[in-house]
């Protein structure tokens, strides 16, 4: 348990100095950090919490020196998870068997424009009587709304050093690093500021007398901005133009930015099959290897899209204006407007969801919609869905005006939001149990324009873990799926002696598929799988789509191709049972077509979200709960749906 | 725990005595007495405490937020499905849910 040391961090040298960054959300802390570490940060977790942990070398005087960016808080007097995680970080009195070592200082960022809150905070850190200094950011914004503050008189008052920075400035982040190298000489407040909340107001009211502090004016501009969109009609409008526009960019702009990516690797893997002699070989580095890589960047569109998107928002101020309009919506369900944008996300894709959820600022919010979120119909599942609606409902059936098959395809998104939500709802009032319910409040900052290199740091660093943490999971899962549907390997003798034509590409894949240990794994799951209708054939199916749902087409498709390589999708809707009471007759009835359906809405068939629930929680626990409760709720709700399908037809 | 979130936790914000109960939101609360959830959109009000049925935790979250007892709030707006609310507090804006804003007891100014 205790070999965690810097599992998440850069490896240093003993006796590296490590400071911590300590702030209010909203203070310009990710800023400085970026503005300090650059892309070096490394992502991890805290062990044992849901709770990202950001940790980044830089130099300070020559040495490399660590900077921890601390979850933002108002306070150290914890009521969640990730502020535990800040006291128990600053606070020096007690070891924590080394897996945080306490750092050597650390740096309070003072909001200027807020400077009476930050004070608060600052009067808690003083406290843990380690070596202070204090960045006074937003100086900037201050003197636009016509503040003003004597940073001389501010230090002189609270006793600390303090440096002013504004963002974007080179010079005044050198000051800081410098300040940094000489942490020995920071000077210490003589007397501690109280803690007794009926001292504390008159305390803040000197230090801010002694430093000239003049308040900022209100935010003009940001009211002006604000009676526009958190106006009952344009603000409605607008958030909807907006959530439109922003699902229509992950949906739209990245599609055929993935198509580029399918294209590439399937070019790479036509070249390498062809020079590969031995067609095993050939077919495992093409499709097992080449067509892993190609798995796990397929996605970098998506997330980069929806990071440039999200930091844009969230930078320029107005996702917290968004959950502020979606708020009472979300905590219909349990949850709270932030989690809003995360499950409008997973209708393009669970997995850049899933990493959205960080910007909620509770643990039991982040699990409870990190177990939604695969509910909502991700891309992957359309696909499917087209091939089985097909099968049900004819092409020129009509709903009313509208065309069976599209109400049916609506219905499908209709049940996956309605599920999700239920899902939400429940897991809140499960976590709220073990942990209490933790008050609801949001700072709504003032609207500034958002720095490029924040947005690119918050793009790279989402991109460089997905590839470096759930790349891992998704090859593993894609070379192991190989070698179920292509072992044991076939020889030309072996398909000759079956009375296959080897070269016959569609018979032979088809041969592989029914002799191949998939179908065995098939075969041996059939009773889990039997009261749903499906048979091996369903299964390998099932079971290949735990790589990527939409591979569930190209196994039928393959399966089916046996029996009719010219029509496959005609041969699926003829395909017959082949075994058990119902032998001869079709395979694919309504009732199981159904079943498919709702299988496939609810089960996790998709390895890429269990390896991002890994990454995000820090533990296998989750992606296990996901798993089975979504396995589970699935066959359940197949089967139901199958009996009453099957009462009704 | 650690040792400062203890003492953190020892804060005592003095308590007051008025219950908020059941009671419906446009009312006033016995003798007289009004919430953060009775301002509406700009109305201002002073602090003077907390119900007793708010767990301390929350009232001393509430008071590092800056809804200290002597603070002044400014009711900006109300989300168009008209909860949560914006006040600003302590030159910041911070939005509050009914739910935690009926806890705040104030003084109309």
């Amino acid at each position: 348990m205790s070999h965690h040391h810097g599992q998440s961090g850069a490896r240093v040298a003993e006796g590296t100095r490590r400071f911590a960054l300590v702030g209010s959300p909203n203070s310009g802390k990710t800023t400085l950090f970026n503005a300090l570490t650059g892309l070096r940060a490394k992502t991890g977790n805290y062990p044992g919490v849901t709770v990202a942990r950001y940790e980044g070398a830089t130099t300070a005087g020559g040495d490399t020196v660590l900077i921890e960016d601390l979850p933002g808080t108002y306070s150290l007097d914890p009521i969640s998870p990730d502020e535990v995680i800040v006291s128990e970080m600053v606070d020096a009195h007690e070891s924590y068997d080394g897996r945080r070592p306490t750092p050597d200082g650390l740096v309070v960022l003072l909001d200027a424009t807020a400077l009476q809150r930050s004070l608060t905070l600052l009067t808690h850190v003083l406290h843990t009587e380690l070596p202070t200094i204090v960045v006074l950011t937003f100086g900037d914004d201050l003197a636009r709304r016509a503040g003003s503050v004597d940073a001389a008189g501010l230090s002189a008052a609270l006793g600390l050093r303090v440096v002013p920075i504004v963002a974007g400035q080179r010079s005044s982040v050198t000051l800081l690093r410098e300040a940094l190298a000489e942490v020995e000489e920071w000077p210490a407040p003589a007397v501690l500021p109280p803690l007794e909340p009926s001292e504390l107001g008159g305390w803040i009211r000197s230090v801010l007398t002694r430093a000239s502090y003049r308040p900022p004016d209100v935010d003009a501009r940001t009211q002006r901005i604000d009676a526009v969109l958190l106006h009952p009609v344009a603000g409605t409008a607008v958030f909807f133009a907006t959530m439109f526009g922003f699902f229509q960019t992950i949906f739209t702009l990245a599609a055929p930015l993935q198509a580029y990516v399918e294209q590439l690797f399937g070019w790479l893997g036509g070249v390498a099959s062809e020079r590969i002699a031995v067609p095993w070989v050939a077919d495992f580095v093409s499709e097992a290897l080449i067509g892993g890589v190609g798995g796990v960047l397929v996605f970098l569109p998506q997330i980069a899209l929806l990071f440039v998107l999200i930091a844009v928002l969230e930078g320029v101020g107005y996702l917290s204006r968004a959950a502020f309009l979606m708020d009472r919506v979300m905590g219909s369900a349990g949850l709270e407007g932030r989690s809003f944008v995360s499950l409008l996300s997973s209708v393009a894709c669970a997995v850049p969801g899933i990493m959205a959820t960080r910007s909620l600022p509770s643990e039991r919010d982040r699990i409870a919609t990190m177990m939604a979120a695969p509910l909502m119909t991700c891309a992957a599942r359309l696909p499917v869905y087209v091939l089985l609606i097909s099968m049900l409902v004819p092409a020129d059936a009509r709903f009313g005006p509208f065309g069976a098959q599209g109400a049916v395809m609506f219905g499908m998104y209709l049940l996956g939001a309605v599920s999700a939500m239920t899902a939400g709802w429940v897991f809140a009032k499960l976590g709220g149990r073990k942990q209490g319910a933790i008050p609801f409040y949001m700072e709504m900052p003032s609207y500034r324009f958002p720095r490029p290199a924040t947005i690119a740091a918050a793009v790279w660093e989402a991109c460089v873990a997905f590839v470096k943490k759930v790349g891992t999971i998704i090859m593993v899962t894609t070379v192991l799926l190989w070698a179920l549907l292509n072992l044991p390997l076939q020889s030309d003798a072996d398909l000759v002696a079956a009375g296959i034509d080897p070269a016959d590409e569609v018979a032979v894949s088809s041969h592989v598929i029914e002799q191949s240990y998939a179908a065995d794994v098939g075969r041996a799951i059939s009773p889990v799988f039997e009261p749903l209708g499906f048979d091996w054939r369903i299964n390998i199916g099932v079971l290949s789509s735990l790589a990527a749902r939409e591979v569930f087409v190209a196994t039928l498709g393959q399966v089916a191709a046996a029996e009719n390589p010219d029509d496959p999708q005609a041969a699926l809707a003829e395909m017959t049972v082949t075994s058990g009471p119902r032998t001869g007759e079709k395979l694919f009835t309504p009732p199981v077509v159904i079943a498919l359906l709702v299988f496939f809405a609810y089960a996790l068939q998709c390895m890429s979200t269990v390896g991002v629930l890994r990454r995000e929680t820090g533990t296998w626990r989750w992606p296990l709960t996901a798993f089975g409760y979504l396995f589970v709720v699935a066959w359940v709700m197949a089967f139901l749906a199958s009996r009453v399908a099957g009462a009704v037809t | 725990m650690t040792p400062l979130a203890a003492r953190l936790q020892e804060r005592r914000i003095h308590a007051f005595s008025v219950r908020v109960g059941h009671a419906p939101s446009d009312e006033p609360l016995p003798g007289g007495q009004r919430s953060l959830a009775h301002l509406r959109p700009h109305e201002s009000a002073r602090v003077v405490g907390y119900s007793p049925e708010l767990p301390a935790s929350h009232a001393r979250r509430l008071f590092d937020l800056g809804f200290a007892p002597g603070a002044d709030v400014y009711a900006v707006r109300r989300a168009p499905l008209l909860d949560p609310s914006i006040y600003r507090v302590a030159d910041g804006q911070v939005a509050l849910r009914r739910s935690l804003a009926r806890h705040v007891l104030v003084d109309l100014s």
